[in-house]
């Protein structure tokens, strides 16, 4: 595949992610500004509509993976989002069709990034990323009051055709996955036990500095900063490397020094370096289940974000208890790429095109 | 009558006509937990069953390796045997 398609690509989904997301995000607290449902709605709304956007997503990807029509499929995931908005005065239904359009785009756009090239971090990494500052937005606007929804609708409407319009990705033939199938679900539950972890700590954390809209700003930035270059740099440096440093760090920051901004956003830039490692892992170890994999992940997310909904929440942001479970994810993580680079990692010729990762994992 | 969510859930089940005329009855707060609790279960059994499914399809991939692997054993060609 061209560069020139290749690129064109990964952009659309990127922008068309941070625009579902923004949307989706939008849409779901305008229905809560309106004043029309109260407090114990709104969490109410909020769960139901990460369940389904986040739960459902490996049925979706097992249909992805079944139909390898992904762009349709996000077309298809981008209208049911603009369904969603013209709904909005219908508010159950509005945020279930939000939360079932937003699992189908998601991997629509995960199972292209995962093929694109396959064995890398870097694009399934960029994108991903935007999707949190659409999500930061989508708030912003929502909770202001000003949700207008014309410009969602057509900005959606313009992603979609864009996205039909894309040349079609040549993907490459399903790898046969090499070695000793003993550690096949080990790899693939300690994966997922990292990003259960990412998801509860994510979901967890507390900063009180959050409410100051620049000082979220730069949050957000972080992580978005943080997924697409984890890819980027993981796939230059070796997985391991990257991942595994970027965990031990942002575990101390995050910790001890969640109540300074500075330290804490440096503390999620690096939090989030592991996320496009795991996905591009998990992929992997599943061939020809890109979409089913990059679904996974996000029913590992809600998962592990699920019991901050909870009284547990009070245990759960803790800062020991962030440090314990920042520790538990460094040692699945761990556990999962040695396991990966020892029995899975193919030794092929795509891995073997002069970058320095190959020899930072095997050293 | 507020048209929250539960609100609305709980007037349809304790909404009862009376001679034609539809009564705006508010359901008791409990009800209303019972509700949301409901829901809350329903979605976390949601979570476990495509959970569950995941699984199943994970054991899938593998054996159609293990299926794909032996099939290529038996066509694989054998090496001459001697007769050392």
């Amino acid at each position: 595949m061209s560069r020139k398609n290749l690129l064109s690509n990964i952009v659309a989904y990127s922008v068309a992610h941070a625009l579902v997301d923004g949307a989706c995000s939008a849409t779901l607290f305008a229905i809560i500004a309106s004043g029309r449902n109260d407090l114990q709605n709104l969490v109410q709304f909020v769960l139901i509509y990460d369940i389904i956007a986040f739960s459902t997503q490996p049925i979706f990807g097992l249909m992805v993976d079944a139909l390898k029509a992904p762009a349709q499929i996000a077309a298809v995931g981008i209208m049911l989002v603009v369904a969603s908005i013209l709904m909005i005065k219908v508010p159950l239904l509005a945020v279930v069709i939000a939360g079932i359009g937003n699992a189908i785009f998601h991997v629509g756009g995960g199972f292209v990034s995962l093929n694109l090239a396959r064995g890398k971090a870097t694009l399934p990494g960029i994108y991903v990323a935007p999707g949190a500052l659409g999500l930061t937005i989508g708030i912003m606007i929502g909770k202001s009051g000003g949700f207008v929804a014309w410009p969602f609708i057509l900005l959606l409407l313009v992603s979609a055709i864009l996205i039909l319009g894309l040349p079609k990705p040549e993907f490459p033939a399903q790898r046969r996955l090499p070695g000793n199938l003993r550690w096949f679900e080990t790899v693939i539950m300690l994966l997922l036990v990292s990003v259960v972890i990412r998801g509860l700590v994510g979901q967890s954390l507390v900063l009180p500095w959050k409410s100051d809209p620049a000082l979220l700003l730069a949050l957000t930035m972080a992580v978005v900063l943080g997924k697409a270059l984890g890819g980027i740099l993981a796939d230059r440096f070796g997985w391991s490397l990257v991942a595994l440093s970027g965990l031990t760090l942002s575990a101390f920051l995050l910790t001890f020094f969640a109540p300074d901004p500075a330290l804490a956003i440096t503390g999620t830039f690096l939090f989030n370096l592991s996320m496009p490692v795991t996905l591009a892992c998990l992929a992997d170890m599943l061939p020809g289940k890109s979409g089913f994999a990059f679904g996974l992940t996000a029913l590992a997310l809600i998962v592990g974000a699920l019991p901050a909904f909870t009284p547990f929440h009070t245990l759960t942001g803790g800062a020991g208890f962030i440090f314990a479970a920042i520790l538990v994810s460094i040692a699945a993580l761990y556990g999962g790429l040695r396991l990966y680079n020892g029995h899975f990692r193919e030794r092929g010729p795509v891995l073997r095109q002069g970058t320095r990762a190959e020899k930072n994992e095997r050293s | 009558m507020e048209t929250g969510f539960l609100r609305l859930i709980g007037a349809l089940l304790f909404a009862r006509l009376d001679g034609g005329v539809l009564l705006d009855v508010a359901p008791p707060p409990a009800v209303l937990a019972g509700i949301g609790g409901f829901l809350l279960a329903g979605l976390c059994v949601l979570v476990i069953v495509i959970g569950v499914v995941a699984f199943f399809v994970i054991r899938a991939v593998r054996k159609n390796r293990v299926a794909k692997e032996n099939a290529t054993k038996d066509t694989a060609p054998q090496e001459p045997r001697g007769n050392s």
